[in-house]
């Protein structure tokens, strides 16, 4: 009796997690970011403020959307959830359109290029977080 | 007073004589309680004994009538002639499936995938007669009932456009029938299903378009059914690497 034989797409079974949880992540935190830093900020409803570092008795309070990210691990991990999530939802979410288009003869080749970008920007995006996080600026 | 007219045009296929399928059209005397397949049946007997087509139950319970009318798959014992505009119907065969014959379709494909997913009940050990049935709650009973209903009539396959650009992707209705058992309290095969599901041919080349739930007939969702098994599959990938030895 020939014997069944199925290779289980173990990997694709992880990546297509994260999509699923990214995604969904990505989907409640944009509209927030979006918020703060498209509506909030420009319009002076930034929630946040500091002390004046020139000045550390007088009490100034200052609007920076820096200050979500500096010295906050959970801005900083709000921030990098948000960005990546939605990155790797889009690439994986570009993966599928090729096969609803029909390119199957050159998805493999797009997927591949489509993740290096996605993971470059994903190892960029923590590195300029972690160092926003530590110095209190990107550069 | 004149009979009313209901212009039918059906897709004819004769491998041994035609190069590519054509159009023919025929007229019908129209009633208002006529479905697209009572013209068919008027047409094979009255007035060309050629057409070719498949059909057996007239209720949409056989699953066997399933065409392409006016673009979209339906069961053409359940399409009533008065639903569509100014009476004049195209029949087409399904989409995705090789013709036989006028809108007979080669089944084959499916039924391969149907026997693959093992449509039945597996036990590690089965209990004799005496010993008494598998008994089974109603909510036991809740997480599966919607996907026993379906009647393999194909039409999801012929809506899914994953299906038409691939055609080892194991498709809507073989993975819905797939999870109807892996949901069932009385089933012990998920070891022997889940790599079956699981391979890249499987689940995962659904790319959630979502039209094989809209064409089901029965009101099966095949699309939560592949969803609920990329789910399974994703936790057991994720629990295989965090517990190598109790994941599964």
């Amino acid at each position: 009796m020939k014997m069944e034989t199925h290779k289980v797409a173990k990997l694709h079974a992880i990546l297509w997690g994260i999509f699923s949880l990214g995604g969904m992540i990505a989907a409640f935190l944009l509209p927030v970011m979006i918020y703060m830093t498209a509506i909030a900020y420009p319009f002076g409803l930034w929630p946040f403020s500091r002390e004046n570092p020139a000045c550390p008795s007088c009490l100034t309070l200052v609007r920076d959307p820096s200050l979500l990210v500096t010295g906050h691990l959970l801005g900083a991990l709000f921030v990098f959830v948000t960005i990546a999530g939605s990155l790797f939802h889009g690439i994986f979410r570009f993966q599928s359109a090729l096969t609803e288009v029909g390119l199957l003869k050159y998805r493999r080749a797009l997927e591949a290029v489509g993740y290096f970008i996605i993971f470059v920007g994903i190892i960029v995006l923590a590195y300029y977080l972690i160092a926003w996080y530590l110095n209190g600026t990107i550069t | 007073m004149s009979q009313e007219i209901a212009t039918i045009r059906v897709t004819r296929y004769r491998p041994e004589k035609d190069s590519q399928p054509f159009f023919q059209e025929y007229k019908v005397p129209y009633r208002h309680d006529m479905v697209v397949l009572d013209a068919l049946n008027y047409i094979k007997a009255e007035l060309d004994g050629s057409l070719t087509y498949r059909w057996s139950c007239r209720m949409g319970v056989c699953g066997s009538c399933g065409a392409n009318i006016d673009g979209e798959p339906k069961l053409t014992c359940a399409s009533f002639l008065h639903e569509f505009k100014d009476r004049t119907i195209t029949v087409e065969p399904m989409s995705h499936f090789p013709v036989i014959k006028d809108l007979v379709v080669d089944m084959e494909d499916f039924m391969e995938k149907l026997v693959k997913i093992k449509p039945w009940i597996i036990r590690k050990k089965d209990s004799l007669v005496e010993e008494g049935e598998y008994r089974q709650s109603s909510k036991e009973l809740d997480r599966y009932q919607q996907f026993s209903s379906c009647i393999n009539c194909m039409l999801c396959y012929a809506a899914c456009p994953i299906y038409g650009l691939n055609e080892k992707f194991l498709g809507p209705a073989a993975t819905a029938l797939a999870y109807r058992y892996i949901e069932d309290s009385r089933d012990q095969g998920k070891d022997i299903r889940f790599p079956i599901v699981h391979e890249i041919e499987g689940v995962w080349e659904c790319t959630l378009v979502g039209e094989c739930s809209v064409v089901c007939p029965k009101g099966v969702d095949p699309m939560l059914a592949i969803q609920r098994t990329k789910i399974l599959g994703a936790t057991n990938a994720i629990k295989s690497i965090l517990m190598p030895r109790g994941g599964r």
